[in-house]
């Protein structure tokens, strides 16, 4: 497949993936993983490391989509995904905004906020539980995640220091 | 920040605080309901958040600088613009950012400020791909990645753990919940259909109801 053919068919599956991400990003994880380890352009392990780098960078957790489209087509890659996942929303956001007074109180448009949820919040649970059973192969591995969890969840230590604790745990008992 | 947090502030626009009489009686205590000068300077705001806010929880740094910082928007006003945008398809920090900004300098100036709010992050991100990713690595980089990965999926788990005391008050919630999980996280229905068809359903069972809901 030639370079452009690539960025186009990169474009479309994360502007695709950008489209149908309601409730937030991490609800769309389960089939980001899907789509990019399912075509082969990456592999769990790699769309794993993806994820962490996109939770130590600033800004939205989302741009995980930069080190995917780099593994996937280079620099130009992760410039397309970038420009992919978050200009065609970031379109409705704006459009959204500006029209939200005037419908903010019709009765469907919250019927449809409060039906909306429950959808929202599944598929947030889904992509924890799949991403979960593609990686429960490794006992030690797991102790790393399972140890992550009980911090992040238990305390108030900061994400990045949680991730970076993960990376020193890697280093003591995840050598290759 | 030391700069940024003494930043003037103007009251809002008339047409504004007349919309909102909670935020017109807030203006005039000079508590909450001003606005930065310029849209250069919220800009600016933007661009250190999205320097800084690392961690993935975007919109908890935005509701920290913008909220309770600044005061530049009341809780209220803030969280019913994190509520709509998990309601618009795509990420919710940036969609979040515009509803915020749009409310105190209209759609164009939220429009602008994407681009500081995204690019630090994902310029970032990519420099370290290029560091990271690239081809033939180190032993102990591939070792280090590999618990990063790991610490990141407990991030998913207790991401997606605090998610599920917000199912609000939708009928048959808890249901529609484990029919998604079940669909979408154990039997791999592709997200699409799962989206319009729990999605259509639960529309349905939640409907306005003629006589009870106003509109």
């Amino acid at each position: 497949m030639d370079e452009l053919a690539l960025l186009l068919q990169l474009a479309l599956v994360l502007g695709r993936l950008s489209l149908l991400s309601f409730g937030g990003g991490t609800a769309i994880l389960a089939e980001m993983e899907r789509e990019v380890v399912g075509r082969g352009w990456l592999s769990h392990q790699q769309f794993m490391t993806s994820y962490a780098l996109g939770q130590v960078t600033p800004g939205p957790g989302t741009t995980l989509v930069v080190p995917i489209g780099y593994q996937v087509a280079g620099v130009p890659g992760g410039i397309v995904a970038l420009l992919a996942f978050f200009v065609p929303t970031a379109i409705i956001a704006v459009v959204a905004a500006a029209f939200w007074g005037r419908v903010r109180d019709v009765s469907w448009v919250a019927s449809a906020r409060g039906a909306l949820l429950p959808v929202a919040v599944g598929l947030t649970l889904a992509s924890a539980v799949s991403l979960s059973l593609a990686s429960a192969s490794e006992p030690r591995g797991l102790a790393v995640t399972a140890a992550s969890f009980g911090l992040l969840y238990r305390t108030r230590i900061p994400t990045f220091v949680v991730l970076g604790l993960g990376g020193v745990a890697g280093l003591l008992f995840l050598a290759a | 920040m030391q700069a940024a947090s003494t930043v003037e502030t103007t009251p809002l626009p008339a047409a504004r605080a007349a919309m909102s009489p909670a935020r017109d009686t807030a203006v005039q205590d000079g508590a909450v309901g001003m606005r930065p000068a310029t849209g250069s300077r919220l800009a600016l705001v933007m661009a250190w958040l999205g320097t800084t806010s690392v961690g993935g929880r975007s919109t908890s740094y935005l509701m920290e600088e913008l909220v309770y910082r600044r005061h530049w928007l009341r809780p209220e006003d803030f969280l019913e613009g994190k509520t709509l945008a998990k309601l618009l398809p795509g990420p919710t920090g940036p969609s979040t950012m515009v509803f915020a900004i749009q409310s105190l300098y209209g759609a164009r100036v939220a429009a602008l400020c994407l681009a500081p709010y995204v690019l630090p992050g994902a310029v970032l991100g990519l420099v370290l791909s290029v560091m990271l990713l690239n081809g033939e690595r180190p032993a102990w980089v591939n070792s280090a990645l590999r618990g990063f990965s790991c610490a990141a999926l407990g991030l998913i788990i207790a991401n997606s753990l605090r998610t599920a005391g917000s199912i609000g008050k939708a009928r048959f919630g808890p249901l529609l919940v484990g029919v998604t999980i079940v669909a979408h996280g154990l039997i791999g229905i592709d997200l699409l259909t799962v989206f319009l068809g729990v999605g259509g359903v639960s529309l349905l069972l939640n409907r306005p109801r003629r006589g009870t809901d106003h509109g």
